[in-house]
Parts: structure tokens; C-alpha cells; sequence
């Protein structure tokens, strides 16, 4: 390796300087653009788009994103960023609604909220859950502009210090995690991580593209994808166990959540409390910084992010029924996917690297207009940027608002017969599947993971472990194995920066630290 | 103006729409109307590969030919590759991809199908790759980063895309022929090594000139060489030579986008498709909607298609597999 090892200090290009000081004039500027009544119009279009694909389960948001980006072309600017802002935090947002409603995350983003969402439906406390999901996905979602806007330029310049080795650490401590769902139950947590790990060993090696356990089928050479996988283990044993509630005890199979009520009522009684929200501040917090972070680095990713911030709480919420039909769950999980939107832009603005391929997307519309990202981009384009940190900053009114008007709509159509929704479900699963990447072996996938979630959830055998480790495996590895090719196979590596030394102390002290928490409540998952 | 420039858009996306303007009776493309064509990209909207096959898709909608872009990614492409070439000729189906996957892969494995299942229709030209390197290393050219791996043997670090990949094998073309003895990384794609060569974690990065244009006119990296091997000098990057002009002529990259047909698609229906294709990169729109992410349009027809993949057969593919199984 040559001299030692050099990071940009963007010294040369002012961003110490003339690019972190506050503009005024540009502020001002980017004020009229965006509070026009076109782009404001645009803002709510995109987010009415994207909490309605969000909330199909299957249908991630980035599709309707790449079928938007094309309108850059004769759309100005400002409209054609309203309108793809607006769809991806409304789309990032949109997932929990069903996954709270229906147990069927809409996204991957959304998969965490389900296990303490769904339960609090079942409870009867739909709204509330629904109304937590919306009010953190917020909060997480602001914070992360906020950091955006402010601090930027610092963790921009810190992110590209994580190389093979500090993200081989940071990797290992999101894989500790698994400890957090196993603690009740070592054995059953282990067996699921066990077969997350094998389902992401499967297809292409991420190092060397040879193929791994496909058993000749071309179509596992890209090994499982991750959306019909997780429509799969959450939906599919949910629809089975209600079709057979409805065969064998139809007495039971009532209605989703609490009976018929005057609606009006029902959202009296079981809107969300002020208090009920700041008690989730851990929560918030922690699903807030941990989803900043986590959405800056490229990789880790929504899903991720959500994850962590769940299992993290866990271990410092004094809720009892966490895992079980908690808010502060839901709050945890929530906050962590909405807070990876801001701070995906953070790389891109400060190095012109997409760390996500919604950041992608996004480089591509700036790049259409002409706006060169990278270390200058905040200096030369200042009005551009801070444009686009407004609308970033006004989606999330605009989440509000359309979260609100739909939330009443899901939680009736929550109230419908078993015999109704679970079906149409069924349907609109394999539909949004399918229109996910237009493969139908994922369909097959989505069932296949359908019997292996229906077979899991008669042993008790939680999730969480098994999407965790389906997660980070292929990360960890592909990080591990960089740095031991970089390396030359010297294991000190690993071990010889500041950044990872601190990330593996964390590590050893976060494992013993969550072996003491054995006692906690709750399962976690399942 | 505002409601002018809604209205605007209003007609605008109504006609995109409709997508029904009058084709012109007399060009060749005039009896392909009213048929629809569907472009199956191998990889996920949103990368440089599919906003490629869409900017085309749209001015030949735009030239009243009905072409809808389908993206069905897994496995670098082959699995596109492969479910196109199981089609049937008149399906009107079509491959969008790169080299890497009709050329590259099935030379390293059976995968199913090989290049000549498909029939040629066009090329659309492609990206630029280059060498990066921090604008504070001691070296400014490609012989001197040769010269200095050669004093310090186990030193230099080149971050690449993917192992054993054609561009593995381009690193390989200028390192091991130098008889250098450095470290090769395979990271996952441009973002990934930009990032390593951002926090220093690799000497020497590849990736495309679009990806380290930023950071070059920042003055925060120097690129020593690119790989085109359609110029010997880029219009972005003037001042960087071509790896031939190093000494490398073999190392020149074919990263091209292109579109084939299941074999035994009619010449009919290729023909025209190629022509057409052939006037929409002639639209200065067009082109500059490619320029901006990165894609040099350089147009070849069927023929002149057929022509390239002969030749990557009979220069690069041979001297590819030979290192591949040596490796």
C-alpha cells in the first residue's frame, strides 16, 4: 500500500469553508421554488403514490420511482423531484401499513414492524399502532434531513473510512444481534440463523461469481431475493393459518382486530396518546440515529436498518410487551427505516457516490439536469441542493397528511371478513411478487418461503434471526473476504484501525451486555 | 406560467401516453407500427444499463415504434440472456445487455445459451472506463504506477469490479503483463470502488469515467489512462491518454450496450428495428440524455454488431478463457 492511507479532507474545494456556510440568499431562493403550489402539488402526488405501491405487498418503491425519473426530461426540476421525493419517503412509509394491519410488510423496509404491529392489531389497537407507525416514521425520517442538511459534510468524509476491515467489524455487530433474539431460546434463535445463512449462501459467490448450491437452476444463480422471501416467511403462514381458522373453526374467524365498532368512536378511543408517543422516546431515538447511520454507509439499506433499531431497543425498552405487541416496537423499527431516507443522500452529496439504488435513481435525475454530484456539488449548485433538502424536508407533512387520510381507510378494510381479505391478500401478494421483478420463479420462492414461514411458526422458531443473518451474511462476507485478499491473508487487518478497534470493543461489550438482559420478556419474534 | 407549464406537461405525458404519433409512410420503420417490442433489460431499473434501454425506448416511442423496457435482473444479466434466448423468433422479444454477459460468461461456463443464439440487431455505444488514483500519489502516468509497483513488489492495491470478470481480466492485461506483483480486490460495482479509492483503502481504482468525473475536475483524483476502445481521446477528459498510447492495446475495454433477437428472428423485423434505432441516436436530445449518464453513443447496425462479436471472439474471448482457467 502506498504512503499511508489518504481520505479526502475537501480542504482544497472549500467544503471546510465557503460550502458549509449557511446562504441566505440561496436559502431564499430555493424557498420560492419549493413553496409553490405546482411543486407542493407534486410533493403530495408522489406521496400519495408511494404510500399506496408501499402499501402493496411486494411492490417496493423503487419501481415507480424508475418509471417517474423518464419525466425529468420535460418536467422542470423542481416537480420531478417533488414528485420522486415524495414517492420514496411515502413509499419507505407506506410498507407499515400493511405489515401493521395485515402482518404483511408492504416493503422490506417495513418486515421489523410487523412482529409488534400485527400483534397490537390483533389486540385491538390497530389505530394506534397505525398512527405510531406514521408519527415515527416521521420523526426518524426528519431527523435523518436534519442530519442531511447540518452534518453532512462530516459524515460524509467519515463514511469512506469504513473500508474492508471496519465494515468486516461493523458487520460482525449487527450479526451479535442475533443473540438479542435468541436469548430466551438459544437453540431455536441459532436454527433460524442458521438457515438464513444458508438461503444467502445460495447463487452467485459474491467474490468470484462462481455458483453456489443452485442445483443447476438458472434461476437461483441471483440467489433468493429478498422481497418474495419476506412476502413469503411473514404473509403466506398468516393467510394458511386464517384459511384454516375459517375450515376448521369458523366461529372464530371473525374480524381483524377488535369487532364492529362506530368508527368515529373506535378512532376516539384508540387514537394515539401524546403520552403514548414520548414514552416510546427510546424507541425513537435509537431507530432515529441507528437508521441515520446505518442508511449513510452503502449496503446495510432500509430492511437493515429496521432490524437493528428493533432488536437494539429491545434491550433498553421498559415496555413488557415488547416483541409481543408493543408501540415502542413499532416506533423502534419504523423511525430506523425512514431515517435511512435522508442520510442515503449523504454519500452522494458529499463524494457523488450512490450508496443505494434509490440514491442511484436520484443521481441520475440530478445528473439529467445537468448537476454534476461530488465533492462540489453543495458549493456550485447551492441553490439546487438546498432545493432539494426542502422538499426533503416538506415530504414529510406530506406523508402525514396522506398517512392520515389513509389510515382510517386501512384499518376498515382491517375490519372486513376473514373470508374477504385474506384471499384478496393471497392475490395481491402474488400480484405485487411478481410485478416486483417480472420473474415467476419468485412466486414459487414467495411459497416455498410461505411452507418454511408455516413450518417455523409451528416450532415457534422466530424470524428474526433467519432475516437478520439472510441480511448481513453476504456483507459481512463479501467484506471479510475483501479484506483478507487485501490483506494477503494477515488476520491483523482486521484489527489494525482505530475505527474497527472500537467497533469490535462494542461488539464483545454489546454480546455480554445482552447475555446479562437474558431475562427480558417476550420472545421477540414469531 | 406555472399553469402553462402544467398544462404543458399535461399534453405532454397524454401524448407520451398514447404514444400514437403518424409514422412517416416512407422510412423503413414504417411497417413495424402497431407492433409492439418489448426490450428485457438483465439488470434492475434505475442503473445506467436500464436508463440506457429506456432513453432509446422512449424516442422510438417518440418515432411511433410501440417499445416497452422489462427488467428481469438476476445473475449479471444471464438470466435475462437466457429467457430471451428461449423466446421464439416472433415474438418480438428483445435483449438488451453488455458484453460481460453474451460474450464473457458463456465462455466461462455453460450457461445455457452463447452468443450466437441470438441475432444481432444494434449497438447504442457504451461507457468509458478508466484507471483512478488520488490526485496525492506519487505517480502521474500508468508507466510510473508500473515502475513504482515494480520497486515496491506486494504494495500496490487495484480495487476492480468482480473476480474473474472481463474486467478482472483487463487489470490482468496490465499488471501481470508488466510482471507486477500487486493486490487485485473485487468489489461490487463503480459506487464500491469509488468509495475504497475515496478512503484510501485501494491505490488504484477502475470504473467508469462518468463515476470518477466528479472527483477528477475536484482535483481530488488523477486518471493515469482510460480503456475506450472506440477513441483515443474522450471529449470529458481530454488530457488522459488511451491504454494503447501506454502500451497496452489489448487492455481497451468493449463496454458497450446493445440489443439482440432470439435467433431466427426475421431480417424483416431486425432490419428495420436497427434502422430505427439507427435514427433515434441521431437525435441530439437523445444523445445527450445518454451523454449525461455517461454513455458515448456510437451506433453500429446488425451487421457491424455481428462484426464486433466476431472479432471479441477471435481476440479477446481466447486469451479471456485461457487466463480464466489458468487463474
Amino acid at each position: 500500500m502506498q504512503n499511508t492511507i489518504w481520505y479526502y479532507t475537501g480542504r482544497q474545494y472549500g467544503l471546510q469553508g465557503d460550502g458549509c456556510v449557511f446562504d441566505m440568499e440561496a436559502m431564499l431562493a430555493a424557498f420560492t421554488v419549493v413553496f409553490a403550489w405546482d411543486t407542493l402539488l407534486f410533493i403530495f402526488i408522489g406521496v400519495a403514490i408511494g404510500v399506496s405501491v408501499g402499501a402493496i405487498p411486494g411492490l417496493a418503491h423503487n419501481l415507480p420511482m424508475a418509471l417517474v425519473l423518464p419525466m425529468a426530461f420535460f418536467l422542470p426540476f423542481h416537480q420531478t423531484m417533488g414528485l420522486l421525493v415524495g414517492t420514496y419517503k411515502g413509499g419507505t412509509y407506506g410498507g407499515s401499513i400493511t405489515a401493521i394491519s395485515f402482518g404483511t410488510p408492504g416493503t422490506p423496509g417495513s418486515a421489523a414492524t410487523v412482529t409488534d404491529g400485527y400483534a397490537l392489531t390483533r389486540k385491538g389497537k390497530g389505530i394506534k399502532a397505525l398512527l405510531m407507525g406514521l408519527y415515527s416514521s416521521v420523526t426518524g425520517d426528519m431527523f435523518s434531513d436534519l442530519v442531511l442538511m447540518f452534518v453532512a459534510v462530516p459524515i460524509g468524509l467519515f463514511a469512506p473510512r469504513f473500508g474492508p476491515a471496519e465494515l468486516t467489524a461493523l458487520y460482525f455487530l449487527s450479526l451479535s444481534l442475533v443473540v438479542v433474539f435468541s436469548t430466551e431460546d438459544p437453540g431455536r434463535g441459532i436454527l433460524s440463523a442458521g438457515i438464513g445463512f444458508f438461503l444467502a449462501s445460495i447463487g452467485r459467490d459474491i467474490i468470484t461469481g462462481s455458483i453456489r448450491l443452485t442445483f443447476g437452476l438458472r434461476e437461483l444463480e441471483a440467489g433468493i431475493p429478498l422481497v418474495p422471501l419476506l412476502m413469503g416467511l411473514f404473509a403466506m403462514p398468516e393467510i394458511i393459518n386464517q384459511i384454516h381458522t375459517v375450515l376448521a373453526k369458523p366461529e372464530l374467524a371473525g374480524r381483524l382486530g377488535e369487532k364492529a365498532k362506530e368508527f368515529r368512536e373506535k378512532v376516539k378511543e384508540e387514537s394515539l396518546t401524546w403520552r403514548e408517543f414520548i414514552g416510546c422516546w427510546r424507541g425513537l431515538a435509537i431507530g432515529s440515529v441507528l437508521g441515520t447511520f446505518l442508511g449513510a454507509l452503502p449496503g446495510p439499506g432500509a430492511t437493515l436498518a429496521a432490524y437493528t433499531a428493533h432488536s437494539t431497543t429491545k434491550r433498553f425498552s421498559k415496555d413488557q410487551d415488547y416483541g409481543v405487541g408493543s408501540l415502542e416496537g413499532v416506533a423502534a423499527a419504523e423511525a430506523g427505516n425512514n431515517a435511512t431516507c435522508g442520510a442515503t443522500f449523504i454519500p452522494l452529496l458529499t463524494f457523488g457516490i450512490p450508496g443505494s439504488s434509490i440514491a442511484a435513481l436520484f443521481m441520475a435525475a440530478l445528473m439529467m439536469e445537468g448537476i454534476p454530484l461530488g465533492p462540489r456539488v453543495i458549493v456550485d449548485h447551492t441553490v439546487t441542493i438546498y432545493t432539494l433538502f426542502l422538499l426533503l424536508l416538506l415530504a414529510n407533512p406530506f406523508n402525514l397528511l396522506v398517512g392520515k387520510l389513509l389510515i382510517p381507510v386501512y384499518s376498515k378494510l382491517a375490519q372486513m371478513p376473514a373470508t374477504i381479505i385474506w384471499p384478496t391478500i393471497a392475490v395481491v401478494l402474488v400480484l405485487g411478487t411478481y410485478a416486483y421483478s417480472t420473474r415467476p420463479f419468485d412466486i414459487t420462492i414467495a411459497i416455498a418461503a410461505g411452507l418454511l414461514g408455516y413450518f417455523m411458526m409451528w416450532y415457534r422458531i422466530p424470524i428474526g434471526p433467519l432475516i437478520l443473518a439472510y441480511l448481513v451474511a453476504p456483507l459481512f462476507e463479501a467484506s471479510l473476504r475483501r479484506g483478507i485478499i487485501l490483506s494477503r491473508g494477515d488476520w491483523t487487518y482486521f484489527f489494525q484501525s482505530s475505527i474497527s478497534m472500537t467497533i469490535w470493543v462494542i461488539t464483545i461489550a454489546a454480546v455480554v451486555f445482552f447475555i446479562r438482559g437474558r431475562n427480558k420478556p417476550g420472545p421477540g419474534e414469531g | 406560467m406555472k399553469k402553462i407549464s402544467l398544462l404543458l406537461t399535461a399534453v405532454l405525458l397524454l401524448s407520451l401516453g398514447l404514444a400514437v404519433q403518424p409514422v412517416l409512410a416512407d422510412e423503413p420503420w414504417a411497417d413495424l407500427a402497431g407492433e409492439e417490442f418489448t426490450f428485457v433489460v438483465g439488470f434492475a431499473a434505475g442503473g445506467s444499463n436500464d436508463l440506457g434501454a429506456r432513453i432509446l425506448a422512449d424516442r422510438l416511442n417518440e418515432m411511433g415504434i410501440d417499445v416497452s423496457v422489462v427488467n428481469r435482473p438476476g445473475s449479471v444479466g444471464v438470466e435475462a440472456a437466457g429467457w430471451v434466448a428461449d423466446q421464439s423468433p416472433d415474438s418480438n422479444i428483445f435483449y438488451w445487455g453488455v458484453p460481460m454477459t453474451l460474450f464473457f460468461e458463456p465462455a466461462k461456463r455453460d450457461v445455457g445459451f452463447t452468443w450466437e443464439d441470438f441475432e444481432p440487431v444494434a449497438t447504442l455505444g457504451g461507457a468509458t472506463f478508466a484507471l483512478a488514483t488520488s490526485s496525492e500519489a506519487e505517480w502521474d502516468t500508468l508507466e510510473e504506477i508500473i515502475d513504482w509497483a515494480l520497486e515496491n513488489p506486494g504494495q500496490l492495491v487495484v480495487g476492480g469490479q468482480g473476480e474473474l470478470s472481463s474486467m478482472h481480466f483487463t487489470m490482468a492485461l496490465i499488471f501481470d503483463e508488466s510482471g507486477v506483483d500487486y493486490i487485485y480486490v473485487p468489489f461490487a460495482g463503480g459506487a464500491d470502488v469509488q468509495m475504497n479509492l475515496a478512503g484510501g483503502h485501494v491505490d488504484i481504482g477502475h470504473l467508469s469515467v462518468a463515476a470518477s468525473y466528479p472527483l477528477y475536475t475536484a482535483d481530488e483524483l488523477k486518471l493515469p489512462v482510460h480503456t475506450s476502445v472506440f477513441v483515443d481521446r474522450v471529449d470529458m477528459i481530454p488530457d488522459v491518454p488511451n491504454v494503447a498510447e501506454a502500451g497496452f492495446p489489448d487492455a481497451r475495454e468493449l463496454h458497450v450496450l446493445f440489443l439482440w433477437a432470439p435467433q431466427g428472428t426475421p431480417q424483416g423485423v431486425t432490419g428495420p428495428l436497427s434502422a430505427a434505432i439507427g435514427e433515434a441516436l441521431t437525435d441530439p436530445k437523445t444523445i445527450e440524455r445518454l451523454e449525461d449518464l455517461g454513455i458515448l453513443v456510437s451506433y453500429l447496425d446488425a451487421e457491424e454488431t455481428r462484426q464486433q462479436a466476431v472479432e471479441a471472439h477471435e481476440n479477446v474471448i481466447p486469451a479471456f478463457v485461457d487466463w480464466y482457467h489458468s487463474y
